[in-house]
């Protein structure tokens, strides 16, 4: 039961991944690498939970200094968190 | 976060200092209610008037006085006041209202030429100064951005 709801959230989630026009993102994966919730990460990098699920599931493209800042709170630079392969193509 | 915080206190003093003169305006009216006799409109229209004003201010007061003494409370404060996605909400919602506001204007405008003059004047009035708001506003922000 677990493992279906498990695989209908991802589901959904991958659904919702490339809904929005704004950027593709790897938050969730650093995210489940770290072991970090939506709120911890929301927290450290001084926005609250809603914004982070709505850069995670591609509705709201994140400032430049918030998107340094995830990226700074990971170790890793922009690009890296963030695809920026479509704003190329355009 | 210091900077936020003296910026609280600051609202909490102009706050204070606000409702001491609320208070005080209310004690003049509720003085002059009972000096009157009976109690004329205009002074039950203002006592209504500052009792919901202060009623907000003293929950604002509250709030704000609870963020001071609690860190949590008040990085939580922080981050809902400085949020960028809340804040571009605020933006946009402020965009969308005024094309919505003038069409009402102009509907209502078309409503009263059958009914009175002076509220097609009034209600013309009342776009004008909205659409010369609107232009004085997007005027400063060209130069400041």
């Amino acid at each position: 039961m677990t493992f279906l709801a498990k695989r209908a959230i991802l589901f959904m989630q991958s659904k919702l991944y490339t809904a929005g026009d704004a950027l593709k993102t790897k938050i969730p994966e650093f995210r489940k690498r770290q072991k970090l919730s939506q709120e911890e990460l929301a927290l450290a990098v001084g926005v609250t939970r809603q914004t982070i699920t709505s850069i995670e599931v591609g509705k709201y493209t994140a400032s430049l200094v918030l998107a340094y800042k995830i990226a700074k709170f990971f170790d890793q630079h922009i690009e890296d968190i963030f695809d920026f392969s479509e704003a190329e193509d355009e | 976060m210091e900077a936020y915080k003296k910026e609280l206190k600051w609202k909490i003093v102009l706050t204070a200092i606000s409702l001491f003169f609320i208070a005080v305006s209310m004690g003049v009216l509720i003085f002059l209610m009972l000096y009157e006799g009976e109690t004329p409109n205009w002074i039950k229209a203002y006592l209504g008037f500052f009792l919901g004003i202060s009623i907000v201010m003293v929950e604002s007061l509250v709030k704000n006085v609870r963020a001071i003494k609690n860190e949590t409370r008040l990085k939580a404060k922080y981050i809902e006041e400085t949020d960028e996605r809340l804040t571009l909400i605020e933006h946009k919602t402020g965009t969308a209202i005024f094309p919505i506001y003038y069409l009402c204007l102009v509907v209502a405008m078309a409503v009263a030429v059958h009914i009175n003059v002076t509220v097609v004047i009034t209600l013309a009035f009342a776009l004008l100064l909205q659409v010369a708001i609107k232009l004085i506003i997007q005027a400063y922000y060209k130069r400041k951005l």
